[in-house]
């Protein structure tokens, strides 16, 4: 942990999310706020229709994200049962 | 290439449409700007009815490389939405959309020098068909066994390019038949089990890396079943479609 703590805003926070979100999707891991399971996003169990996708959880079933496409185009993503994604 | 590439939806036109099985097809695409795929990686594709309905849905390449030329293999999916179009109607000068290269997971590297095991059902052959492929192309010397199992000779999928991998490319490969098998073949058609995986996979030993793609039920058997058998779970890649 480092000793020094800045106070900044959202800004800051352009190059760490960029580089967290243009990390391959697949191979990002997942963790199940309900069940603990962890493993990589490729594994998890989905349900796609038109409207958006659900994923779940392999282990126990859980949601763990919802994504969400409207009219628009706009992308929504809501986290239901992930405690954790971390890239590779 | 990479993940760091932002993800953009590209026109492509139907160049080829070349039927592989009665319900099946491979269709080569030309997408400007398509900045080439590794082996494994998949494509979204979305088609827009005149009325402005979308449908998006995800096919695996056959074909691994550069240049600006794309290959699906697509199977029909029987009261699919989009698949039987893709397959039975679509015409070279057709027009669609592609998203992609996508994920990162189910790929094999070329320099990763693990033998490897690829296990298909079905249509889940067209993946594991680009890494075979790749391999061959690369040159390279990593040993490569390939389980196929599908439902009849008549079913498979890239058949006569596999036949040409086994026999002369390097890839040691191995038919499994759920309903029918061919003359003279030898074993009983039926769903595969843990002793077809025995004879046919890499022993534990070996530590190979292992690629499983298919329908869920067939990947969870096969997965599970090498589980059991000693591989770690984690030298175990899988692509799971439809299915229950």
């Amino acid at each position: 942990m480092s000793a020094h703590v800045e106070h900044v805003d959202g800004n800051a926070l352009a190059g760490v999310l960029a580089e967290f979100m243009s990390t391959d999707a697949a191979t990002l891991r997942i963790t199940c706020r309900h069940c603990g399971a962890h493993g990589d996003m490729a594994e998890v169990d989905v349900e796609r229709d038109a409207v958006g996708s659900i994923a779940r959880c392999r282990g126990c079933g859980h949601t763990l994200l919802v994504i969400l496409r409207d009219a628009g185009g706009s992308i929504r993503l809501r986290f239901e049962g992930a405690a954790e994604i971390a890239t590779a | 290439m990479t993940g760091s590439r932002r993800a953009v939806w590209r026109e492509a036109a139907v160049v080829e449409s070349i039927p592989s099985t009665s319900r099946s097809r491979v269709l080569r695409l030309q997408a400007p700007g398509w900045p080439g795929s590794l082996p494994g990686q998949h494509v979204d594709v979305r088609l827009t009815a005149e009325d402005g309905y979308q449908a998006v849905r995800s096919y695996s390449l056959g074909l691994a490389g550069d240049g600006e030329s794309i290959e699906l293999g697509v199977a029909e999916v029987p009261d699919g939405e989009v698949s039987p179009y893709l397959v039975h109607d679509i015409a070279p000068g057709d027009a669609l959309e592609v998203l992609g290269p996508l994920g990162g997971y189910f790929v094999w590297h070329e320099d990763d020098p693990s033998p490897v095991q690829l296990i298909a059902g079905g249509s889940g052959i067209v993946p594991l068909r680009a890494m075979a492929r790749a391999r061959v192309a690369a040159a390279t010397s990593q040993p490569f066994r390939l389980l196929v199992s599908v439902k009849t000779p008549e079913d498979a999928i890239y058949r006569e390019d596999l036949e040409v991998l086994g026999a002369d490319g390097g890839v040691d490969l191995t038919w499994a038949y759920t309903r029918a098998a061919p003359e003279g073949w030898k074993g009983r058609a039926g769903r595969v089990t843990a002793e077809i995986l025995d004879a046919a996979v890499w022993p534990v030993a070996e530590d190979p890396l292992i690629f499983v793609c298919g329908p869920t039920g067939f990947v969870e058997f096969v997965a599970r079943t090498l589980v059991a058998r000693g591989h770690p779970a984690g030298r175990i890649k899988t692509e799971r479609f439809g299915g229950a």
